[in-house]
C-alpha cells in the first residue's frame, strides 16, 4: 500500500476517535479560560447538537469531555473513581437522560471491545502455536 | 497489511489493543503456509491459558471442563481471526456487517459440530460482541465529537459577549 492508499483505508474506528481527539485539542486550545464557562448553559434548541447537553454547565461537561480522552489514552487510571466523571449515582442518571448514557456508553464500548481483542489475539497466539505443534510432528 | 501506526500505539491503549491484536493474525497468517492441515483439528480453549501472552487476559473458567472444546475446528478459526482483522484494517461497520457476521457464522459452523452447545455459544457471541462494541463506539465518539464543537463553539460566543461588554 502507498501511503495515500494507506491513509485512505485506516478505519472508520481510528478516524472517528482521530477526529474525537482534534475536536478536544481544539477546545482546549481555544478555551483559554476554562473558568469562563462556569454558570453557562447550553440553551436547547430544536437542533439535534444541543440535545447532549443536559442541566450542568458547560465547565463540568468541558472537564467531561476531556477527562474520556485521557481515559482513551489509557492516562485516566481508577476510571469510576474519577471526580470528572459525571454520573455519580443512578438517580443523577436518570435525571441527565441521554446525556449519562452517552459517557456511560462510551466505557462499556470502550472496555468490551478491549477485553474481546485481547481474547481474539491470545486465541490467534494459541492457534499459531499449534499449527508449529502440528508441522513439529509431521517433520 | 498496514498495521495503525506506532506513535498512535504508544499512547491510545485500544489502539495498542487494535495493533496487537492485528500483529498477532499477521503472524498466524504468515506462519500458516498450509491452512488444510487445520482441518478437523480442534482447537481446545485450555490451550489459550497456556502462555497466551501479557496482560490484560479475559476470565476464562479453566475449571469448566466443557470450555475444553470449541464447536470450531482451526480452519474456521483461522479464516474467522482473518476477516476479523480485515473488518479492522477496513472498517466494516454498520449493521450489514453485523448481518454478515451472523451469516459467516452460520456457515463455517454448519458442518462442524461437537455436541457441547455452551462453550461454542460464547466464542460465536465473541465476534458479534466485536461488532457491537466497534459500532457502538463509533456511534457515541461522533456524538462527543459533535459535543465538544457545540461548546468549542459556544464558548467563543461568550468570549464575543464579554468583549463587547467593555
Amino acid at each position: 500500500l502507498s501511503p495515500a492508499e494507506a491513509r485512505k483505508s485506516q478505519s472508520r474506528l481510528t478516524k472517528a476517535m482521530e477526529e474525537y481527539f482534534s475536536a478536544i485539542r481544539k477546545m482546549e486550545h481555544v478555551v483559554m479560560f476554562p473558568s469562563l464557562l462556569r454558570g453557562v448553559y447550553m440553551e436547547q434548541q430544536n437542533d439535534v447538537a444541543t440535545d447532549d447537553f443536559g442541566n450542568r454547565d458547560l465547565y463540568e461537561y468541558y472537564l467531561q469531555l476531556k477527562s474520556i480522552k485521557l481515559a482513551m489514552e489509557g492516562r485516566l487510571v481508577p476510571l469510576n473513581e474519577s471526580k470528572h466523571q459525571i454520573i455519580t449515582s443512578r438517580e443523577e442518571a436518570q435525571e441527565n437522560g441521554e446525556e449519562a448514557d452517552l459517557e456511560q456508553l462510551l466505557y462499556y464500548h470502550f472496555t468490551g471491545l478491549y477485553r474481546v481483542l485481547s481474547h481474539l489475539t491470545r486465541k490467534a497466539n494459541a492457534l499459531t502455536r499449534k499449527y508449529n505443534e502440528i508441522i513439529g510432528q509431521i517433520n | 497489511m498496514m498495521q495503525i501506526c506506532d506513535s498512535y500505539s504508544q499512547k491510545h491503549t485500544l489502539f495498542h489493543a487494535m495493533n496487537r491484536f492485528i500483529g498477532a493474525v499477521n503472524n498466524m497468517d504468515q506462519t500458516v503456509m498450509v491452512p488444510s492441515l487445520l482441518r478437523d483439528v480442534p482447537l481446545m480453549l485450555e490451550e489459550l491459558d497456556a502462555g497466551g501472552g501479557g496482560e490484560g487476559d479475559p476470565q476464562l473458567s479453566p475449571g469448566d471442563a466443557s470450555a475444553f472444546f470449541s464447536r470450531r475446528d482451526m480452519s474456521s478459526h483461522f479464516l474467522l481471526l482473518k476477516s476479523i482483522r480485515n473488518d479492522i484494517e477496513w472498517g466494516v461497520l454498520q449493521q450489514g456487517a453485523a448481518e454478515e457476521a451472523g451469516r459467516k457464522k452460520d456457515k463455517l459452523s454448519g458442518d462442524i459440530s461437537r455436541g457441547l452447545p455452551e462453550a461454542g455459544q460464547e466464542e460465536e457471541d465473541l465476534e458479534q460482541q466485536f461488532h457491537y462494541h466497534l459500532s457502538g463506539l463509533h456511534t457515541v465518539l461522533s456524538k462527543l465529537t459533535r459535543k465538544a464543537n457545540v461548546l468549542t463553539n459556544r464558548y467563543k460566543q461568550e468570549i464575543g459577549f464579554s468583549t463587547w461588554g467593555h
